[in-house]
């Protein structure tokens, strides 16, 4: 009865994975962006979107439309979804879905912070959070009065409570959001990776390999953003993840100040070598980075009696809402000339 | 150890219980054999199910490991009953015989099952790498045969060690046997 025994997983998550197979059918593809791209207008788009697996998510809002509610209402549908899932989900699947939310939640907590520390209400920002990050004490933290408030709710009563270590609390204000940010995610990142090994199986085989990436990729943004010194080497390294291809690297890249010396580093490597090879004023790191992501999660498909295409399926559909109001954007803002740089996902 | 004392001066015994181990083997070829020619073609053909949705025209010819564990099924079905059809007590079935045969059993179906399980994990990752790149079909075809050919070898010792005819004739009077202790002529 272990974890992705071909015998038995369907017994209690064969058809959760049938259902997000058919979400996978779903998904937008080349011939559909091409009609989006061709659009004039926003209500274009509303209306070459009713074909498709959207159907009439939008026949409610008034026109004329933004690139806004066709966000939030694409959003609605994705968490709609979910929660289907979610509530038809035993262990431990049910653990796997919620750490799959644990990352908005993460989003959500800092926020409301960033707004309690710019001394601006939280209670406006709460429509702002992801949806997929609600849990039910986020209300308590828009009432709290201080950071130091907030910080003993959300370690109390919240799920994400165990990103947080000890020590944070007593240089809280030592750190900035962003830093924050970091260490949360390093946590969430490091916790999840024990929670997929320990499931192993088809589950550890994929999932290993997007969250290796994932770990990459937040120490390579990482590295770059603090290009300049203004964060010392330990607090850099404080903030990488402790597993992934680059752990091996990573005292090299922590003193890392310019992308010459990131390169010649980053040699052993050929993916990452050849990304930062192709990045120029046109193609950023941040695009290549988020193509490779792609790829990985549509690998998470091609296996079966495995938990990684429900994670693939979220960050697919977050990917191709991202399109969309990227190709929105350019539209109403008159930019056709760069609408073509959205990320392409299923031929 | 107490049976060649049953021997007489006319033949050698025939243990009833070597036909318990005859049919034992004629069980276990087919029984472990159908195990590895099961798990090969169910892991293999989750395989193919997905290369069909990767790309439909490629499954006739991604059906090659299900194919390749089926034959193991056939191994030994074919060693199950020709190992049935030698356990013959009436015409004398040794000792010998029996542990020839449950010897042959065994051969074939462990070996099947091994190649089974073989062929199942090399058919699943590589089909579905066949889906993404064609150029693989031919490595892939070459590492399923060395998997499946440990079958075969399986079903060639079992054939060879079944029709073995170096054993005791027993059950058949008349001829002595020279293992036997004669028995002293009373006076």
């Amino acid at each position: 009865m272990t974890h992705g025994n071909p015998l038995f997983y369907n017994i209690n998550d064969g058809g959760l994975e049938a259902q997000v197979h058919g979400y996978r059918a779903g998904l937008l593809t080349q011939h559909d962006y091409n009609n989006l791209t061709e659009c004039d207008n926003l209500d274009d788009m509303k209306m070459h979107l009713s074909s498709t697996d959207y159907s009439n998510f939008l026949q409610n809002e008034p026109s004329p439309l933004n690139s806004g509610v066709i966000t939030e209402k694409a959003t609605e549908k994705l968490v709609r979804e979910f929660n289907e899932l979610r509530f038809h989900a035993v262990e431990p699947l049910s653990t796997f879905l919620d750490f799959i939310t644990y990352e908005y939640m993460i989003g959500n907590v800092l926020k409301l912070i960033t707004a309690v520390r710019n001394g601006r209400g939280a209670l406006e920002l709460m429509y702002k959070c992801h949806p997929l990050g609600m849990f039910e004490t986020i209300g308590a933290l828009t009432a709290a009065q201080s950071i130091d408030d907030m910080y003993e709710i959300v370690l109390a009563d919240s799920p994400i409570g165990k990103f947080f270590t000890r020590t944070d609390k007593r240089d809280f204000d030592d750190h900035s959001t962003e830093e924050i940010r970091g260490m949360l995610y390093k946590n969430y990142l490091e916790t999840f990776y024990d929670f997929v090994q320990n499931l192993g199986g088809v589950t550890a085989e994929i999932m290993g390999e997007i969250l290796e990436f994932e770990a990459d990729r937040a120490v390579l943004t990482i590295t770059r953003q603090s290009f300049g010194g203004k964060t010392t080497k330990d607090r850099r390294k404080m903030l990488y993840p402790n597993f992934g291809e680059l752990a091996d690297i990573h005292d090299q890249l922590s003193d890392a100040e310019d992308d010459t010396y990131l390169a010649n580093e980053l040699k052993p490597y050929p993916l990452y070598s050849e990304m930062l090879r192709q990045v120029s004023k046109q193609v950023s790191l941040e695009s290549l980075l988020k193509k490779r992501a792609v790829e990985l999660n549509k690998n998470a498909f091609h296996q079966s009696f495995g938990y990684g295409l429900f994670y693939a399926f979220v960050k697919l559909r977050e990917q191709e809402i991202s399109n969309l109001m990227w190709i929105a954007e350019c539209i109403k803002q008159d930019q056709k000339h760069r609408v073509q740089e959205y990320i392409n996902i299923y031929e | 150890m107490f049976l060649p004392l049953l021997d007489t001066n006319l033949a050698p015994f025939c243990a009833p219980s070597a036909s318990f181990f005859g049919f034992m083997g004629c069980a276990s070829a087919l029984v472990f054999a159908n195990l590895g020619s099961a798990y090969g073609s169910a892991k293999a053909g989750v395989g193919v199910a997905h290369l069909g949705i990767m790309d439909h025209r490629k499954v006739m010819k991604g059906i090659v490991p299900v194919i390749m564990a089926g034959i193991l099924g056939i191994y030994g079905l074919v060693v199950a009953i020709i190992i049935a059809g030698q356990i013959n007590v009436r015409e004398g079935y040794s000792g010998y015989k029996g542990f020839a045969h449950l010897a042959a059993g065994l051969a074939c179906g462990l070996s099947s099952l091994a190649a089974g399980l073989s062929i199942g994990v090399v058919g699943d990752a590589g089909v579905r790498a066949y889906g993404k790149q064609p150029q693989v079909f031919v490595g892939l075809i070459l590492m399923l045969i060395f998997g499946e050919v440990l079958g075969l070898y399986g079903l060639i010792v079992a054939l060879i060690v079944s029709m073995l005819p170096n054993g005791p004739e027993c059950g058949k009077p008349g001829e002595s046997s020279p293992s036997a202790t004669p028995t002293p002529v009373p006076k």
